[in-house]
Protein backbone atom coordinates (compact mmCIF):
# COMPACT_ATOMS: atom_id res chain seq x y z
CA UNK A 1 0.00 0.00 0.00
CA UNK A 2 2.79 2.35 1.00
CA UNK A 3 4.75 1.45 -2.14
CA UNK A 4 1.73 2.20 -4.34
CA UNK A 5 1.27 5.51 -2.56
CA UNK A 6 4.92 6.43 -3.13
CA UNK A 7 4.68 5.53 -6.81
CA UNK A 8 1.64 7.75 -7.19
CA UNK A 9 3.46 10.57 -5.40
CA UNK A 10 6.48 10.14 -7.68
CA UNK A 11 4.37 10.08 -10.82
CA UNK A 12 2.58 13.22 -9.67
CA UNK A 13 5.89 14.89 -8.84
CA UNK A 14 7.30 14.07 -12.27
CA UNK A 15 4.17 15.30 -13.99
CA UNK A 16 4.52 18.53 -12.06
CA UNK A 17 8.12 18.88 -13.21
CA UNK A 18 7.12 18.13 -16.78
CA UNK A 19 4.36 20.68 -16.59
CA UNK A 20 6.88 23.29 -15.44
CA UNK A 21 8.92 22.92 -18.60
CA UNK A 22 7.73 25.64 -20.89
CA UNK A 23 7.20 23.98 -24.26
CA UNK A 24 7.76 27.30 -26.06
CA UNK A 25 11.30 27.71 -24.92
CA UNK A 26 13.37 26.29 -27.68
CA UNK A 27 14.58 28.04 -30.80
CA UNK A 28 13.21 26.51 -34.00
CA UNK A 29 15.37 27.45 -37.00
CA UNK A 30 12.55 26.51 -39.39
CA UNK A 31 10.33 29.24 -37.97
CA UNK A 32 12.59 32.27 -38.24
CA UNK A 33 10.85 35.46 -39.35
CA UNK A 34 11.43 39.22 -39.25
CA UNK A 35 8.92 41.63 -37.74
CA UNK A 36 8.80 45.41 -37.47
CA UNK A 37 6.67 47.44 -35.15
CA UNK A 38 6.48 49.78 -32.19
CA UNK A 39 7.35 48.92 -28.61
CA UNK A 40 4.37 48.83 -26.28
CA UNK A 41 6.09 47.48 -23.17
CA UNK A 42 9.34 45.96 -21.91
CA UNK A 43 10.31 44.28 -18.67
CA UNK A 44 12.38 41.65 -16.96
CA UNK A 45 10.64 38.32 -16.45
CA UNK A 46 11.61 34.98 -15.00
CA UNK A 47 11.88 32.18 -17.53
CA UNK A 48 13.21 28.64 -17.81
CA UNK A 49 11.56 27.30 -14.69
CA UNK A 50 12.14 30.67 -13.04
CA UNK A 51 15.89 30.09 -12.99
CA UNK A 52 16.79 32.98 -15.29
CA UNK A 53 15.74 36.62 -15.56
CA UNK A 54 15.29 37.58 -19.18
CA UNK A 55 14.50 40.86 -20.83
CA UNK A 56 11.22 40.89 -22.79
CA UNK A 57 9.92 43.40 -25.30
CA UNK A 58 6.28 43.63 -26.33
CA UNK A 59 5.47 45.15 -29.72
CA UNK A 60 2.54 45.92 -31.97
CA UNK A 61 3.73 44.89 -35.43
CA UNK A 62 3.02 46.75 -38.66
CA UNK A 63 0.65 43.88 -39.53
CA UNK A 64 -1.33 44.41 -36.37
CA UNK A 65 0.05 41.41 -34.48
CA UNK A 66 0.79 41.63 -30.78
CA UNK A 67 4.18 40.01 -30.25
CA UNK A 68 6.09 39.08 -27.10
CA UNK A 69 9.84 38.90 -27.68
CA UNK A 70 12.21 36.95 -25.48
CA UNK A 71 15.43 38.92 -25.83
CA UNK A 72 18.34 37.91 -23.61
CA UNK A 73 19.51 38.03 -19.99
CA UNK A 74 18.73 41.37 -18.40
CA UNK A 75 22.34 42.53 -18.34
CA UNK A 76 23.12 42.05 -22.00
CA UNK A 77 20.57 44.39 -23.50
CA UNK A 78 22.55 47.56 -24.14
CA UNK A 79 20.01 49.80 -25.84
CA UNK A 80 17.95 52.35 -23.96
CA UNK A 81 14.51 51.67 -25.33
CA UNK A 82 11.16 53.30 -24.66
CA UNK A 83 7.48 52.81 -25.35
CA UNK A 84 6.62 53.92 -28.88
CA UNK A 85 10.11 53.35 -30.32
CA UNK A 86 10.35 51.64 -33.72
CA UNK A 87 12.09 48.27 -33.72
CA UNK A 88 12.91 45.40 -36.08
CA UNK A 89 13.36 41.89 -34.74
CA UNK A 90 14.50 38.68 -36.41
CA UNK A 91 13.73 35.57 -34.45
CA UNK A 92 12.05 32.24 -34.16
CA UNK A 93 8.26 32.36 -33.97
CA UNK A 94 7.40 29.49 -31.72
CA UNK A 95 3.71 29.87 -31.27
CA UNK A 96 1.16 31.71 -29.27
CA UNK A 97 1.17 32.46 -25.56
CA UNK A 98 -2.01 33.94 -24.20
CA UNK A 99 -2.85 36.79 -26.61
CA UNK A 100 0.70 37.23 -27.98
CA UNK A 101 2.78 35.61 -30.70
CA UNK A 102 5.99 34.49 -28.96
CA UNK A 103 9.34 35.18 -30.63
CA UNK A 104 12.80 34.21 -29.43
CA UNK A 105 14.98 37.01 -30.79
CA UNK A 106 18.10 36.41 -32.88
CA UNK A 107 18.76 40.02 -33.94
CA UNK A 108 17.33 43.33 -32.81
CA UNK A 109 17.68 46.62 -34.68
CA UNK A 110 16.80 49.94 -33.10
CA UNK A 111 17.69 53.38 -34.45
CA UNK A 112 20.74 52.27 -36.42
CA UNK A 113 22.10 49.87 -33.82
CA UNK A 114 22.06 46.12 -34.24
CA UNK A 115 22.32 43.62 -31.42
CA UNK A 116 23.16 40.04 -32.39
CA UNK A 117 21.79 37.70 -29.75
CA UNK A 118 22.00 34.19 -31.19
CA UNK A 119 23.79 32.32 -33.95
CA UNK A 120 21.92 30.78 -36.89
CA UNK A 121 21.15 27.68 -34.84
CA UNK A 122 19.74 29.75 -32.00
CA UNK A 123 22.61 29.30 -29.58
CA UNK A 124 23.04 32.37 -27.35
CA UNK A 125 25.90 34.77 -28.04
CA UNK A 126 25.58 37.02 -25.02
CA UNK A 127 28.85 37.74 -23.40
CA UNK A 128 30.46 40.11 -20.97
CA UNK A 129 32.17 42.25 -23.55
CA UNK A 130 29.37 44.16 -25.22
CA UNK A 131 26.76 45.02 -22.65
CA UNK A 132 25.86 48.41 -21.35
CA UNK A 133 27.81 49.72 -18.43
CA UNK A 134 25.17 52.19 -17.53
CA UNK A 135 26.93 55.20 -18.91
CA UNK A 136 30.58 54.39 -18.39
CA UNK A 137 31.17 52.78 -21.76
CA UNK A 138 32.55 49.33 -22.34
CA UNK A 139 34.77 47.56 -19.88
CA UNK A 140 37.61 47.64 -22.31
CA UNK A 141 37.80 49.07 -25.77
CA UNK A 142 39.62 46.52 -27.79
CA UNK A 143 41.69 47.73 -30.69
CA UNK A 144 41.69 51.31 -29.60
CA UNK A 145 43.35 51.59 -26.24
CA UNK A 146 45.10 54.82 -25.44
CA UNK A 147 46.90 55.02 -28.77
CA UNK A 148 45.56 55.01 -32.27
CA UNK B 1 61.81 58.23 -7.00
CA UNK B 2 62.25 54.54 -7.80
CA UNK B 3 60.28 52.22 -5.59
CA UNK B 4 61.60 49.04 -4.13
CA UNK B 5 61.18 45.77 -6.00
CA UNK B 6 59.26 44.32 -3.09
CA UNK B 7 56.45 46.74 -3.77
CA UNK B 8 56.32 45.65 -7.39
CA UNK B 9 56.15 42.01 -6.33
CA UNK B 10 53.36 42.87 -3.94
CA UNK B 11 51.28 44.22 -6.79
CA UNK B 12 51.67 41.06 -8.85
CA UNK B 13 50.65 39.09 -5.77
CA UNK B 14 47.53 41.18 -5.34
CA UNK B 15 46.52 40.48 -8.92
CA UNK B 16 47.12 36.74 -8.48
CA UNK B 17 45.16 36.76 -5.23
CA UNK B 18 42.22 38.47 -6.87
CA UNK B 19 42.45 36.18 -9.90
CA UNK B 20 42.43 33.04 -7.76
CA UNK B 21 39.53 34.45 -5.75
CA UNK B 22 37.61 34.80 -9.01
CA UNK B 23 38.70 31.29 -10.02
CA UNK B 24 37.50 29.84 -6.71
CA UNK B 25 34.13 31.55 -6.94
CA UNK B 26 33.79 30.36 -10.54
CA UNK B 27 34.65 26.80 -9.56
CA UNK B 28 31.90 26.69 -6.96
CA UNK B 29 29.45 28.83 -8.89
CA UNK B 30 27.24 25.86 -9.75
CA UNK B 31 24.49 25.41 -12.31
CA UNK B 32 23.32 27.98 -14.76
CA UNK B 33 26.79 29.23 -15.61
CA UNK B 34 28.22 29.15 -19.10
CA UNK B 35 31.90 29.24 -20.07
CA UNK B 36 32.81 31.16 -23.21
CA UNK B 37 36.06 31.80 -25.00
CA UNK B 38 36.67 34.78 -27.30
CA UNK B 39 39.96 34.92 -29.19
CA UNK B 40 40.42 38.14 -31.15
CA UNK B 41 42.95 40.10 -33.12
CA UNK B 42 43.01 43.78 -34.04
CA UNK B 43 45.32 45.44 -36.53
CA UNK B 44 45.95 49.16 -36.68
CA UNK B 45 47.83 51.48 -38.98
CA UNK B 46 48.36 55.05 -37.86
CA UNK B 47 50.39 57.92 -39.26
CA UNK B 48 50.72 59.40 -35.77
CA UNK B 49 51.37 57.13 -32.80
CA UNK B 50 51.97 59.95 -30.32
CA UNK B 51 49.26 62.40 -31.42
CA UNK B 52 51.77 65.20 -31.88
CA UNK B 53 53.79 66.98 -34.55
CA UNK B 54 56.51 64.30 -34.66
CA UNK B 55 54.08 62.34 -36.88
CA UNK B 56 55.58 58.91 -36.12
CA UNK B 57 53.73 56.22 -38.05
CA UNK B 58 53.42 52.54 -37.20
CA UNK B 59 51.49 49.34 -37.67
CA UNK B 60 50.20 47.65 -34.54
CA UNK B 61 48.85 44.18 -34.04
CA UNK B 62 46.90 43.34 -30.93
CA UNK B 63 45.89 39.71 -30.34
CA UNK B 64 44.10 38.60 -27.22
CA UNK B 65 41.70 36.24 -25.59
CA UNK B 66 38.82 36.76 -23.21
CA UNK B 67 37.26 34.08 -21.06
CA UNK B 68 33.77 34.70 -19.68
CA UNK B 69 31.90 32.60 -17.17
CA UNK B 70 28.42 33.95 -16.86
CA UNK B 71 24.95 33.33 -15.58
CA UNK B 72 21.85 35.47 -15.99
CA UNK B 73 23.03 38.05 -13.48
CA UNK B 74 26.73 37.46 -12.93
CA UNK B 75 29.68 37.48 -15.29
CA UNK B 76 33.25 36.61 -14.37
CA UNK B 77 35.88 37.54 -16.91
CA UNK B 78 39.55 37.29 -17.63
CA UNK B 79 41.17 39.11 -20.51
CA UNK B 80 44.74 38.95 -21.81
CA UNK B 81 45.99 41.20 -24.62
CA UNK B 82 49.30 42.04 -26.24
CA UNK B 83 50.01 45.17 -28.24
CA UNK B 84 52.90 44.86 -30.69
CA UNK B 85 54.35 47.75 -32.70
CA UNK B 86 56.13 46.95 -35.96
CA UNK B 87 58.55 49.91 -36.00
CA UNK B 88 58.52 51.22 -32.42
CA UNK B 89 58.64 47.91 -30.62
CA UNK B 90 59.89 49.54 -27.41
CA UNK B 91 56.22 50.55 -26.99
CA UNK B 92 55.04 46.93 -26.89
CA UNK B 93 52.80 46.22 -23.94
CA UNK B 94 50.77 43.45 -22.33
CA UNK B 95 47.51 43.75 -20.49
CA UNK B 96 45.84 41.37 -18.04
CA UNK B 97 42.43 42.12 -16.60
CA UNK B 98 40.05 40.22 -14.37
CA UNK B 99 36.87 40.94 -12.48
CA UNK B 100 33.21 40.25 -12.27
CA UNK B 101 30.04 42.06 -13.17
CA UNK B 102 26.98 41.68 -11.01
CA UNK B 103 23.54 42.69 -12.20
CA UNK B 104 20.48 42.90 -10.00
CA UNK B 105 17.01 43.48 -11.38
CA UNK B 106 15.10 46.02 -9.31
CA UNK B 107 11.47 45.62 -10.13
CA UNK B 108 10.34 45.00 -13.69
CA UNK B 109 12.65 47.27 -15.68
CA UNK B 110 15.30 48.69 -13.40
CA UNK B 111 18.81 47.43 -12.98
CA UNK B 112 21.68 47.78 -10.53
CA UNK B 113 25.17 47.10 -11.81
CA UNK B 114 28.29 46.53 -9.69
CA UNK B 115 31.70 45.54 -10.97
CA UNK B 116 35.07 45.40 -9.26
CA UNK B 117 38.08 44.76 -11.44
CA UNK B 118 41.83 44.58 -11.32
CA UNK B 119 44.33 44.82 -14.16
CA UNK B 120 48.04 44.86 -14.86
CA UNK B 121 49.71 46.68 -17.73
CA UNK B 122 53.34 45.86 -18.44
CA UNK B 123 55.73 47.32 -20.99
CA UNK B 124 58.92 46.16 -22.65
CA UNK B 125 62.16 46.64 -20.77
CA UNK B 126 62.83 50.20 -21.96
CA UNK B 127 59.52 51.42 -20.59
CA UNK B 128 59.19 48.90 -17.77
CA UNK B 129 59.25 51.71 -15.21
CA UNK B 130 55.75 52.53 -16.47
CA UNK B 131 54.37 49.11 -15.53
CA UNK B 132 51.21 49.72 -13.58
CA UNK B 133 48.40 48.07 -11.75
CA UNK B 134 44.84 49.31 -11.62
CA UNK B 135 42.02 48.54 -9.22
CA UNK B 136 38.55 49.77 -10.05
CA UNK B 137 34.98 49.69 -8.84
CA UNK B 138 31.91 50.74 -10.81
CA UNK B 139 28.36 51.04 -9.53
CA UNK B 140 25.52 52.03 -11.81
CA UNK B 141 21.75 52.29 -11.63
CA UNK B 142 19.24 52.37 -14.45
CA UNK B 143 15.69 53.33 -13.52
CA UNK B 144 12.62 53.88 -15.66
CA UNK B 145 10.33 56.49 -14.09
CA UNK B 146 7.83 55.82 -16.89
CA UNK B 147 8.09 53.67 -20.01
CA UNK B 148 9.47 56.69 -21.88
CA UNK B 149 11.50 58.41 -19.18
CA UNK B 150 14.75 56.82 -18.06
CA UNK B 151 17.23 57.91 -15.41
CA UNK B 152 20.75 56.57 -15.18
CA UNK B 153 23.34 57.33 -12.58
CA UNK B 154 26.68 55.89 -11.60
CA UNK B 155 30.00 56.26 -9.86
CA UNK B 156 33.37 54.82 -10.74
CA UNK B 157 36.66 54.87 -8.88
CA UNK B 158 40.03 53.81 -10.28
CA UNK B 159 43.34 53.67 -8.47
CA UNK B 160 46.36 53.38 -10.73
CA UNK B 161 49.71 52.56 -9.24
CA UNK B 162 52.92 52.77 -11.29
CA UNK B 163 55.56 50.34 -10.19
CA UNK B 164 58.57 52.63 -10.48
CA UNK B 165 57.33 56.08 -11.32
CA UNK B 166 55.52 57.54 -8.36
CA UNK B 167 54.67 60.82 -10.06
CA UNK B 168 52.21 59.07 -12.35
CA UNK B 169 50.31 57.29 -9.55
CA UNK B 170 46.80 58.63 -9.59
CA UNK B 171 43.23 58.17 -8.46
CA UNK B 172 40.32 58.86 -10.74
CA UNK B 173 36.71 59.31 -9.74
CA UNK B 174 33.78 59.73 -12.10
CA UNK B 175 30.10 60.26 -11.46
CA UNK B 176 27.15 61.20 -13.61
CA UNK B 177 23.40 61.67 -13.70
CA UNK B 178 21.56 61.22 -16.97
CA UNK B 179 17.95 61.85 -17.97
CA UNK B 180 16.48 60.32 -21.13
CA UNK B 181 13.08 61.32 -22.47
CA UNK B 182 11.58 59.65 -25.53
CA UNK B 183 8.94 61.48 -27.57
CA UNK B 184 6.34 60.05 -29.97
CA UNK B 185 8.09 61.83 -32.85
CA UNK B 186 10.87 59.22 -32.40
CA UNK B 187 13.15 61.81 -30.79
CA UNK B 188 15.09 61.00 -27.65
CA UNK B 189 16.37 63.93 -25.64
CA UNK B 190 19.22 63.14 -23.25
CA UNK B 191 20.79 65.42 -20.70
CA UNK B 192 23.84 64.40 -18.70
CA UNK B 193 25.72 66.15 -15.94
CA UNK B 194 28.87 64.70 -14.49
CA UNK B 195 31.68 65.34 -12.08
CA UNK B 196 35.11 63.83 -12.60
CA UNK B 197 38.11 64.07 -10.35
CA UNK B 198 41.74 63.23 -11.04
CA UNK B 199 44.17 63.22 -8.13
CA UNK B 200 47.93 62.78 -8.19
CA UNK B 201 49.08 62.12 -4.60
CA UNK B 202 52.80 62.62 -5.02
CA UNK B 203 54.25 64.35 -8.03
CA UNK B 204 57.97 64.46 -7.53
CA UNK B 205 59.88 67.48 -8.73
CA UNK B 206 63.64 67.40 -9.02
CA UNK B 207 65.63 70.62 -8.73
CA UNK B 208 69.31 70.97 -9.43
CA UNK B 209 71.46 73.92 -8.52
CA UNK B 210 75.11 74.75 -8.09
CA UNK B 211 76.31 75.51 -4.60
CA UNK B 212 79.51 77.49 -4.14
CA UNK B 213 81.65 76.55 -1.13
CA UNK B 214 84.16 78.87 0.47
CA UNK B 215 87.70 77.69 -0.05
CA UNK B 216 88.75 75.24 2.60
CA UNK B 217 85.29 74.50 4.02
CA UNK B 218 84.85 70.84 5.04
CA UNK B 219 87.81 70.03 2.93
CA UNK B 220 86.11 70.95 -0.36
CA UNK B 221 86.85 73.71 -2.74
CA UNK B 222 84.83 75.36 -5.47
CA UNK B 223 81.32 74.33 -6.52
CA UNK B 224 79.06 71.31 -6.23
CA UNK B 225 75.91 70.27 -8.09
CA UNK B 226 73.08 69.77 -5.60
CA UNK B 227 69.97 67.72 -6.47
CA UNK B 228 66.85 68.09 -4.36
CA UNK B 229 63.54 66.32 -4.64
CA UNK B 230 60.23 67.68 -3.43
CA UNK B 231 56.78 66.16 -3.61
CA UNK B 232 53.40 67.80 -4.03
CA UNK B 233 49.84 66.84 -4.90
CA UNK B 234 47.62 67.83 -7.80
CA UNK B 235 43.81 67.74 -7.86
CA UNK B 236 41.86 68.23 -11.05
CA UNK B 237 38.10 68.33 -10.47
CA UNK B 238 36.11 68.85 -13.63
CA UNK B 239 32.43 69.33 -14.35
CA UNK B 240 30.80 68.43 -17.64
CA UNK B 241 27.36 68.54 -19.17
CA UNK B 242 26.09 67.00 -22.39
CA UNK B 243 22.90 67.51 -24.35
CA UNK B 244 22.03 64.86 -26.91
CA UNK B 245 19.25 64.68 -29.44
CA UNK B 246 18.67 61.38 -31.23
CA UNK B 247 16.16 61.04 -34.05
CA UNK B 248 15.08 57.77 -35.65
CA UNK B 249 14.88 57.90 -39.43
CA UNK B 250 12.69 54.88 -40.10
CA UNK B 251 13.50 51.83 -38.04
CA UNK B 252 17.06 51.18 -39.17
CA UNK B 253 18.74 54.59 -39.13
CA UNK B 254 19.51 57.01 -36.33
CA UNK B 255 20.75 60.59 -36.39
CA UNK B 256 22.47 61.97 -33.29
CA UNK B 257 23.37 65.56 -32.44
CA UNK B 258 25.38 66.23 -29.32
CA UNK B 259 26.85 69.21 -27.50
CA UNK B 260 29.17 68.85 -24.53
CA UNK B 261 30.78 71.45 -22.28
CA UNK B 262 33.60 70.83 -19.81
CA UNK B 263 34.92 73.14 -17.12
CA UNK B 264 37.78 72.56 -14.68
CA UNK B 265 36.81 73.62 -11.19
CA UNK B 266 40.23 75.00 -10.33
CA UNK B 267 41.26 78.43 -11.40
CA UNK B 268 44.57 79.12 -13.00
CA UNK B 269 46.34 76.13 -11.48
CA UNK B 270 49.62 75.40 -13.20
CA UNK B 271 49.78 71.82 -14.42
CA UNK B 272 53.23 70.40 -13.79
CA UNK B 273 55.35 69.29 -16.68
CA UNK B 274 55.41 65.53 -16.81
CA UNK B 275 56.41 65.68 -20.42
CA UNK B 276 59.00 62.93 -20.53
CA UNK B 277 56.41 60.26 -21.24
CA UNK B 278 53.50 62.61 -21.34
CA UNK B 279 51.63 60.74 -24.02
CA UNK B 280 51.23 57.70 -21.81
CA UNK B 281 49.43 59.72 -19.19
CA UNK B 282 47.83 62.75 -20.69
CA UNK B 283 46.42 61.12 -23.82
CA UNK B 284 44.45 58.77 -21.63
CA UNK B 285 43.36 61.51 -19.25
CA UNK B 286 43.22 64.34 -21.77
CA UNK B 287 39.62 65.16 -20.87
CA UNK B 288 40.75 66.26 -17.40
CA UNK B 289 43.08 68.90 -18.73
CA UNK B 290 40.92 71.11 -20.93
CA UNK B 291 37.95 73.42 -20.68
CA UNK B 292 35.72 73.94 -23.63
CA UNK B 293 33.13 72.52 -25.98
CA UNK B 294 32.51 69.60 -28.28
CA UNK B 295 29.90 69.48 -31.05
CA UNK B 296 29.13 66.16 -32.74
CA UNK B 297 26.85 64.85 -35.42
CA UNK B 298 26.54 61.13 -36.14
CA UNK B 299 24.56 58.91 -38.46
CA UNK B 300 24.13 55.20 -37.76
CA UNK B 301 22.41 52.65 -39.93
CA UNK B 302 21.82 48.94 -40.33
CA UNK B 303 20.08 49.42 -43.66
CA UNK B 304 22.74 48.26 -46.12
CA UNK B 305 23.71 44.61 -46.74
CA UNK B 306 23.33 43.66 -43.09
CA UNK B 307 26.20 45.96 -42.15
CA UNK B 308 26.19 48.19 -39.10
CA UNK B 309 27.62 51.47 -40.35
CA UNK B 310 28.31 54.76 -38.60
CA UNK B 311 29.86 58.08 -39.52
CA UNK B 312 30.57 60.83 -37.04
CA UNK B 313 31.98 64.32 -37.26
CA UNK B 314 33.13 66.27 -34.19
CA UNK B 315 34.48 69.72 -33.53
CA UNK B 316 36.38 70.51 -30.33
CA UNK B 317 37.40 73.85 -28.91
CA UNK B 318 39.83 73.29 -26.02
CA UNK B 319 41.64 75.57 -23.62
CA UNK B 320 44.31 73.84 -21.52
CA UNK B 321 44.30 76.27 -18.64
CA UNK B 322 47.44 75.85 -16.56
CA UNK B 323 49.48 74.31 -19.38
CA UNK B 324 51.82 76.83 -21.01
CA UNK B 325 52.84 76.61 -24.64
CA UNK B 326 56.45 75.62 -25.20
CA UNK B 327 58.97 75.78 -27.98
CA UNK B 328 60.11 72.58 -29.68
CA UNK B 329 62.98 72.26 -27.19
CA UNK B 330 60.48 72.24 -24.32
CA UNK B 331 61.02 75.71 -22.85
CA UNK B 332 57.99 77.83 -21.94
CA UNK B 333 57.50 80.60 -24.47
CA UNK B 334 57.40 83.89 -22.56
CA UNK B 335 55.38 85.73 -21.38
CA UNK B 336 53.41 82.51 -20.91
CA UNK B 337 50.28 81.65 -22.84
CA UNK B 338 47.99 78.71 -22.22
CA UNK B 339 47.72 76.00 -24.82
CA UNK B 340 44.64 76.31 -27.01
CA UNK B 341 43.56 73.67 -29.54
CA UNK B 342 40.90 73.46 -32.20
CA UNK B 343 40.22 69.95 -33.40
CA UNK B 344 38.13 68.47 -36.20
CA UNK B 345 37.61 64.75 -36.21
CA UNK B 346 35.77 62.43 -38.57
CA UNK B 347 35.25 58.72 -38.02
CA UNK B 348 33.58 55.92 -39.88
CA UNK B 349 32.96 52.33 -38.83
CA UNK B 350 31.58 49.25 -40.50
CA UNK B 351 30.72 46.06 -38.62
CA UNK B 352 29.42 42.75 -39.79
CA UNK B 353 28.54 39.63 -37.86
CA UNK B 354 28.67 36.23 -39.49
CA UNK B 355 27.01 34.28 -36.71
CA UNK B 356 29.78 33.73 -34.19
CA UNK B 357 32.37 35.59 -36.24
CA UNK B 358 32.50 39.39 -35.97
CA UNK B 359 34.50 41.67 -38.23
CA UNK B 360 34.94 45.43 -38.01
CA UNK B 361 36.72 48.23 -39.83
CA UNK B 362 37.12 51.71 -38.45
CA UNK B 363 38.82 54.85 -39.74
CA UNK B 364 39.66 58.14 -38.04
CA UNK B 365 40.89 61.42 -39.47
CA UNK B 366 41.80 64.22 -37.11
CA UNK B 367 43.16 67.69 -37.67
CA UNK B 368 44.39 69.38 -34.50
CA UNK B 369 45.46 73.01 -34.65
CA UNK B 370 47.26 74.34 -31.60
CA UNK B 371 49.11 77.46 -30.55
CA UNK B 372 51.71 74.99 -29.22
CA UNK B 373 53.53 73.81 -32.35
CA UNK B 374 54.25 70.44 -30.76
CA UNK B 375 50.54 69.65 -30.74
CA UNK B 376 49.82 70.96 -34.21
CA UNK B 377 49.21 67.68 -35.99
CA UNK B 378 46.99 65.54 -38.11
CA UNK B 379 46.17 61.90 -37.60
CA UNK B 380 44.92 59.18 -39.85
CA UNK B 381 44.21 55.78 -38.38
CA UNK B 382 42.63 52.73 -39.84
CA UNK B 383 41.91 49.67 -37.77
CA UNK B 384 40.35 46.32 -38.41
CA UNK B 385 39.54 43.44 -36.16
CA UNK B 386 38.06 40.02 -36.00
CA UNK B 387 36.78 37.96 -33.08
CA UNK B 388 35.10 34.63 -32.64
CA UNK B 389 32.67 33.45 -30.01
CA UNK B 390 33.33 29.80 -29.14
Amino acid sequence: MMRRFLIIILIFFNLTLFAEVNKFHFYDIKKVRTVEGKITDFRIEKVYKRRSSFFFIYIDSKDGEKIKIEVCPQWYFSQDIAKGMKIRVKGSDIGEEEKYRYLIAKEIEVRGDKLILRDKFGFPLWRGKNPHKIGFGNRKRRGRGGKE
Amino acid sequence: MVKMDTIKKGRGGAFLLFFFFILSVVTFAGDGFKLQLFPYVDTIYTNNVYWDSTQVSDRIISPGVEVDYSSSNLNFYFDATGRFYTENNFLNSYFLSSGFEFYKALGGRDLLYITPNISINTFNSELSYLDNMEEGLTIGLKKYLTKSFLIKTGIKGINKDYSSYDSYDHFKFSSFLQLNKFFKTQITLRGTVGFNYLYFPHIIETQQYIQVFPIGRRGRNGTEMITEESSYTLSLPIFYSTLRLAQSVGTLTGLVLEYSYRKKLVEDKVIPDMSEDEWILTKMNDDFFWDGSRYSIALKSTKFFGLTTAVEFSYFSKLYEGIFIRDLVGEIIQPGEYRKDTMYQGTFSIMKSFGRLNVYLKGIYRDNSSNDDFFDYNLFTIMGGIDYNF
